[in-house]
């Protein structure tokens, strides 16, 4: 099978939509050529589609993010970018107030397809207000969806998926996963939301990541099975909807559940899997569920504070050795 | 007379019927909120008939409008049933929006009503965004944003307006200016003595229109819609208005003088009355006529009013309805 | 078809068995119940009896060879059936599967853990939601889980372990009937090793009708009206009876009971000090402590005294064993420890085989005069009464003394009436002058 890169993978799956529906159009800034878009995503797009349906915008996150969603409301099919999910915090009302809640204010009249496009995540010292990851506070707004890709594979798969869906969807791509390789095949296909993905098979320890952190998990779990520990890897890749199914059906198999999220340890999507373990298989954790996450601060810009912060596969090796 | 001012009959009397219904329906639900039939908020549009009414008259149903929180008049010009939109306002699950959005956030598809929004100024980007869509699919639409004097001032509007002039995009940026931000007076909020000077500021075209005359808001409107289908857009529309009540219902206003109230409700300002004037004057229509118009909306209201009464309640498990496409998730 | 005839775990702590001695040859017809083998576990040799009738196809173990036990020391099958390709499995119904406990509702009602959650030395034991799970499923006690060191807790693999090494083994069938008919298994227990088979859980249910309650005749009652008749059948039963003056008995229970309750923490009964005599007088007279063979009398060296001891059905007879060489204390303690364990169900066969005599009481049921049906293949059993304040005349005067009938019950092919006679006669000398045991 073909190799390509994260960001290969949404260029393709984003120009497949567009040619598929020519109610599919992309907004956002500096996403035209020659530029392309900030992380090179978008490049080729306007060119091919031209720049009515893929919109360079001014810097303005307000006003790219409530045209999407009014487009989206008078029947198009907008991808909005984002360009880091911390600028989430400039046009909020259009994502959480607006498309999150049109549909049940109409009574489900009139409906918002829009695709918020962003990223996130830290490594690259780009400082506190350029590496932070939010999906805990999208997975809170009802009405909204949010997937966390992490490959190329899943990414594309996903990516179609969220555009053909009707309702909004944050879609939270990471800044370190865009050069990643992986397999991922010519023919069309797509990942249904609220799967996840079982990366490797295992008996004694559950754990979960998503987006760049599934990927650390697995690193993890090899380091772990040296030492005899044999991890199950779950990657969630959408957090709305959750695949609850699986997660259960592993932790009543492996007794320890782990979760590794890069967003800050406080209130995170970790901590509603922990609850949710409560609720749903309390009686088969043979020890307390532990979270592996960023420390309760913002990001350093000093690379050595940042590894500090930040999870990587070695605190998470050695998080899970402790559960034993 | 056939027509006043190259208004035909027939439209004069569309636009003194959707006035009256707009009159009837707001000092009804007004009565009603105060009786407490009707739980949360309302925010009456008294006093501004003429300037919803006059901007709406001049869309066809394919084009699209996204309103405020003060939207009743939008909603009903735009030709909602009044029989949902009072069951909407009782709650009741006959109401437009099921009873999910009460008089804040009213919404009606079927008539391309974008919705009535609680974040002030948000209409603006939410109607650009409309306009977006109109022009990306080639079509000729036109979408009209309307906003107050109050919602001008948020980031929204000034984002809205640069990237609907970079576009040229289809967009009516329709303000009625009542002078008061919630309780702030015009004077303190802004510098400019009109919110059509702001225009100038993004290369987009401005009209100024007395709101409280429902043919030159209608004349000005039709304008706009006309250059905007050529792609002449966005044009923004100032109509001069003055709401009756205060901010929502309940608020006693004492933030305005009440000579100022008194003169913009008096006979010469108010606009139902200087169109029946009008009318009269120039034998379009007579009193009697207008007044048998009169008592027709009131029977249309007093039938939304029973119909809303005695419309079902809503199962209170209906609230975990219409949160996805799949329901709740 | 061919069965395996596997070597018996005898005792708890036997893992092999030794050929004694075949009773019976290749081709030899066998009954169900017939001696075939004698075994020599680490404790004593053993007749066994065959587990089923056929035709003894084939002997895998010599004389004096050993054999694991469960691993088949001779086929037994079909008269002229051939053995190729055999590897002949026993039969399916009772066949020895390690299974742990299926579980129904009413299983689940017994032992509840959670009752030893503070009884850990005071503390909470600290134990993981899973492990307490699965404790509760198996109606483990938590208490009994040995705290595993080098963790913070018990987790579920912990009480996995426990589980393995203390199951109750059953027969599938047995375990299936103890599902569809609710018998909590743990109450059975026959101790850690034995195995419930199907036939042990049959007797705890009678069929109720109009008029009548039918109990079936299974398990431990079908065990004892087999054991009965066939000793019926097989001994010519004699009795005799003599009347034993228990005067000085009860004085020397008197005086040293105190004595027996301070070093042996037992209370001494007047069965104990018979016990003691009887074995005595075995020892003088080996004849009554033997073994009719047809072709041989087996005289034991070894003085087992068996004790009959009445259960809620049924019947148990455990063995004091050497009970020459245990004074009354040790006999006193010993005969507590096995009468208490017979009720509980709670005897090993170490316990209850290999006895050479037996001694039935049944003076507290105000009985003074009984026969007893001896217990193959010892040759005798004595028949101990109540005893009663009687008139009796001494050198001439009338006397009150604590008067008890004695009753021998003996087999007349290996011992004749005299020898049993002499035999009673001198049980009665030493109860009747108890200092002669200090001699």
């Amino acid at each position: 099978m073909r190799v390509i890169t994260y960001r290969e993978a949404i260029n393709e799956a984003l120009a497949e939509e567009m040619r598929r529906d020519p109610k599919v159009f992309l907004i956002g800034e500096d996403i035209a050529d020659d530029f392309g878009g900030s992380f090179n995503v978008t490049k080729g797009l306007s060119t091919e589609f031209g720049c009515n349906r893929v919109r360079n915008t001014p810097i303005s996150e307000a006003g790219l993010a409530g045209a999407a969603v009014g487009a989206a409301m008078a029947g198009m099919r907008p991808v909005a970018e984002i360009m880091y999910i911390d600028f989430s915090a400039c046009c909020f009302d259009a994502i959480v107030n607006q498309a999150a809640k049109i549909r049940y204010m109409s009574g489900g009249q009139v409906e918002v397809p829009v695709v918020f496009r962003t990223q996130q995540g830290a490594g690259r010292s780009s400082a506190a207000q350029h590496a932070q990851s939010w999906e805990a506070i999208f997975a809170h707004i009802p009405g909204l969806k949010v997937v966390m890709p992490a490959t190329p594979y899943d990414v594309k798969g996903l990516l179609k998926t969220a555009i053909r869906d009707q309702d909004p969807i944050m879609f939270i791509e990471h800044k370190m996963l865009y050069g990643e390789k992986g397999e991922v095949p010519e023919e069309e296909y797509t990942i249904p939301f609220g799967q996840a993905a079982i990366r490797k098979e295992g008996t004694d320890v559950t754990i979960i990541g998503t987006s760049r952190m599934a990927n650390f998990a697995l690193k993890a779990a090899e380091m772990l099975e040296k030492d005899g520990i044999s991890a199950e890897v779950i990657d969630l890749r959408t957090i709305v909807p959750l695949d609850k199914e699986t997660i259960i059906k592993s932790v009543k198999k492996t007794g320890r559940l782990a979760i590794a999220q890069e967003a800050v340890e406080r209130c995170g999507f970790a901590s509603e899997l922990a609850a949710i373990a409560m609720d749903e298989f309390f009686d088969y954790l043979d020890a307390p569920v532990k979270r592996v996450a960023a420390t309760n601060t913002p990001v350093a810009f000093a690379p050595a504070l940042e590894d500090f912060i930040i999870p990587n596969p070695d605190k998470i090796y050695k998080a899970v050795k402790g559960m034993f | 007379m056939k027509s006043f001012k190259g208004v035909p009959k027939g439209i004069l009397k569309d636009l003194y019927i959707k006035m009256e219904k707009i009159r009837q329906f707001e000092l009804r639900s007004v009565d009603l909120y105060q009786s407490g039939e009707l739980p949360g908020f309302l925010h009456s549009c008294l006093g501004q008939e003429a300037a919803a009414t006059g901007v709406v008259s001049a869309l066809t149903d394919a084009d699209y409008i996204v309103t405020t929180h003060r939207g009743h008049g939008h909603v009903i010009a735009k030709g909602t049933d009044l029989n949902n939109m009072m069951a909407e306002l009782y709650a009741k699950e006959d109401g437009s929006c099921r009873g999910k959005s009460g008089s804040m956030h009213i919404m009606d598809r079927s008539k391309n009503i974008l919705g009535a929004n609680g974040i002030v100024g948000q209409g603006t980007t939410l109607g650009m965004g409309a306009g977006l869509a109109i022009q990306i699919r080639g079509t000729e639409e036109v979408s009209v944003c309307f906003f107050g004097d109050g919602a001008q001032n948020e980031g929204f509007f000034h984002e809205s307006m640069n990237m609907a002039s970079i576009w040229n995009l289809p967009v009516i940026f329709a303000c009625e200016n009542n002078m008061y931000a919630e309780s702030t007076c015009q004077s303190y909020h802004m510098k400019p003595n009109d919110v059509a000077d702001r225009a100038k500021g993004y290369g987009v075209e401005a009209i100024i229109a007395d709101g409280n005359d429902v043919i030159d808001v209608y004349l000005k409107a039709q304008e706009a819609v006309k250059k905007c289908r050529k792609g002449e857009g966005p044009i923004l529309i100032e109509s001069k208005t003055y709401r009756w009540l205060g901010h929502y219902v309940g608020d006693p206003g004492i933030y305005r003088p009440d000579e100022e109230v008194e003169f913009w409700k008096s006979d010469e300002k108010e606009p139902i009355n200087r169109f029946r004037k009008t009318m009269i004057k120039n034998e379009i229509f007579s009193e009697a006529e207008l007044d048998e118009m009169r008592v027709e909306v009131g029977k249309l209201v007093e039938a939304s009013v029973e119909f809303g009464r005695n419309s079902k309640s809503l199962p209170p498990e209906s609230a975990l309805e219409d949160v996805y496409k799949e329901g709740i998730l | 078809m061919a069965t395996n005839i596997n070597m018996p775990r005898l005792g708890l702590t036997m893992t092999e068995g030794v050929i004694v001695k075949w009773l019976k040859a290749e081709g030899d017809q066998i009954e169900k119940g017939e001696e075939i083998v004698e075994v020599e576990s680490d404790k004593s040799v053993v007749a066994y009896e065959a587990p089923e009738s056929g035709t003894l196809l084939k002997i895998l173990v010599k004389e004096g060879d050993a054999c694991e036990i469960y691993k088949p020391m001779a086929i037994l099958g079909e008269e002229d059936e051939s053995l190729e390709g055999s590897n002949a499995k026993a039969d399916a119904t009772d066949e020895l599967i390690e299974k742990p406990l299926e579980v129904t509702e009413a299983v689940k009602e017994a032992i509840v853990c959670g009752k030893a959650i503070a009884g850990f030395d005071g503390k909470r034991v600290l134990i993981s939601p899973s492990a307490k799970r699965v404790a509760k499923e198996n109606n483990v006690d938590i208490s009994l889980i040995s705290f595993p060191s080098g963790k913070k807790r018990i987790e579920k693999a912990d009480v996995m372990s426990y589980l393995e090494s203390n199951k109750v083994k059953t027969t599938p069938l047995a375990a299936k009937i103890a599902v569809e008919k609710g018998i909590d298994l743990a109450s059975l227990s026959k101790g850690p090793g034995e195995r419930i088979f199907s036939s042990d859980l049959e007797t705890k249910q009678p069929i109720r009708e109009r008029g009548e309650n039918r109990f079936p005749v299974t398990g431990i009652r079908k065990i004892i009206a087999a054991k009965m008749k066939s000793s019926l059948d097989t001994a010519a039963h004699v009795s005799l009876t003599t009347e034993v003056d228990m005067s000085n008995v009860m004085e020397m229970k008197k005086r040293i009971s105190d004595k027996v309750l301070a070093q042996y923490r037992v209370k001494l009964s007047i069965n104990d000090i018979v016990v003691k005599c009887v074995a005595k007088a075995l020892k003088e007279y080996p004849r009554i402590n033997s073994v009719f063979r047809d072709v041989e009398i087996v005289e034991k060296e070894e003085i087992n005294v068996g004790m009959a001891v009445a259960l809620d059905e049924g019947l148990m007879v455990p063995v004091i064993r050497n009970a020459d060489e245990l004074g009354l204390g040790g006999i006193a303690s010993k005969s507590k420890d096995l009468a208490d364990r017979a009720r509980q169900g709670k005897l090993l066969p170490d316990d209850y085989t290999g006895g050479t005599f037996t001694v039935s009481n049944l003076g507290m049921y105000e009985i003074t005069h009984f026969t007893s049906i001896i217990n193959q293949p010892e040759s005798a059993i004595l028949s101990v009464s109540k005893s009663v304040e009687r008139a009796v005349v001494i050198d001439g005067q009338i006397m009150i003394r604590p008067m008890m009938n004695l009753t021998i019950s003996f087999d007349h092919r290996p011992i004749d009436g005299s020898t049993a006679a002499i035999f009673l006669r001198r049980v009665k000398q030493l109860l009747e002058e108890p200092y002669e045991l200090v001699v």
